[in-house]
């Protein structure tokens, strides 16, 4: 194998990330080859002395600032998700005990029903309102 | 947790060479996983790679917008003129002059030397986290590595190794 298929194949080797055929073809290469040979030698000093640098890390109030965030956020989530699944579910069971409720009469149960959605149908306008002008806010990034 | 932000937070460093637009990545970075929807878990295995992508093109984006593609890293000292070549130097001198070195390259080849031999990622996860080929890794941080090689040289400093296996 010559010198130019071998040399980018240096920088894997240096690397541990040939397979073991290609690392021993570069290895018995690296044998007979003074010039392939000092550049191996030259990249691993580099990559031993990139590893050794010191790079100047003063910005730990930030980061405990920003993982104390990450799990308020997170926990707030968990909250919001365990409020309406309760939320939910009382609703679900309130509906099923007023439909099967004998001892109401038809009407009584209409009347209730249309003053319960009505509200709720009031609700859904405003959130689709809301969303839609969320959407096409153009300053919605801008921060004051 | 903590070391992911931390090492990000230093990529995002290495990468603009700024203080001030690596904190405004990693700000902006978290806000974009809380915000991803099938973004992997911090728990998970695959989270750093996924979460230093975000990093990635955060910072390059930032490094559009501002029109800096070869852009000066701060260093810790600023330098002085190129020594004497073959001079031997001292750990400290030798240091000023690498970071000095990668203060030259351009952003792309600082930051695949960065995630290989500081961050110690696999060429798999530097592949996922550059969006590249594996195979390309392997010749991007070869060609990056000989750029690093010529600066050093350039400025004076040595690149070690004897002839010996």
């Amino acid at each position: 194998m010559n010198c130019e298929r071998i040399e980018a194949m240096i920088s894997g080797y240096v690397d541990g990330e040939l397979t073991q055929q290609e690392a021993q073809r570069v290895r018995l290469h690296l044998e007979d080859c003074a010039a392939c040979r000092r550049l191996h030698n030259e990249l691993q000093a580099l990559k031993a002395d990139v590893a050794a640098l010191d790079w100047p890390r003063d910005d730990a109030a930030l980061l405990e600032t920003l993982e104390q965030d990450l799990f308020a956020r997170a926990s707030a989530g968990i909250g919001w998700f365990l409020l309406l699944l309760g939320a939910a579910l009382l609703l679900i069971l309130g509906i099923v005990e007023f439909v099967t409720a004998e001892n109401t009469p038809w009407h009584e149960k209409l009347g209730i029903a249309l003053l319960w959605l009505a509200p709720l149908a009031l609700l859904a306008s405003v959130i689709r309102q809301r969303l839609i002008a969320y959407r096409t806010d153009k300053y919605r990034k801008v921060k004051l | 947790m903590k070391d992911i932000l931390d090492g990000a937070l230093c990529l995002a460093r290495q990468i603009t060479g700024s203080r001030e637009d690596s904190r405004d990545i990693l700000q902006t970075a978290m806000v974009k996983t809380l915000e991803q929807r099938g973004a992997p878990r911090p728990d998970e295995a695959g989270f750093k790679p996924w979460f230093y992508r975000v990093v990635h093109n955060q910072a390059i984006d930032v490094l559009r917008a501002r029109r800096r593609f070869v852009d000066q890293a701060e260093l810790p000292e600023p330098a002085s003129e190129a020594q004497e070549p073959g001079r031997l130097l001292g750990q400290d001198e030798r240091r000023r002059l690498l970071h000095q070195a990668l203060s030259r390259l351009t952003a792309e080849q600082r930051e695949i030397i960065c995630l290989k031999d500081f961050h110690d990622f696999s060429y798999a996860d530097i592949a996922t986290i550059l969006a590249i080929g594996k195979g390309n890794v392997m010749v991007r941080l070869h060609r990056a590595r000989q750029a690093l090689k010529r600066e050093l040289l350039a400025l004076g400093a040595t690149v070690g190794g004897d002839d010996e296996l």
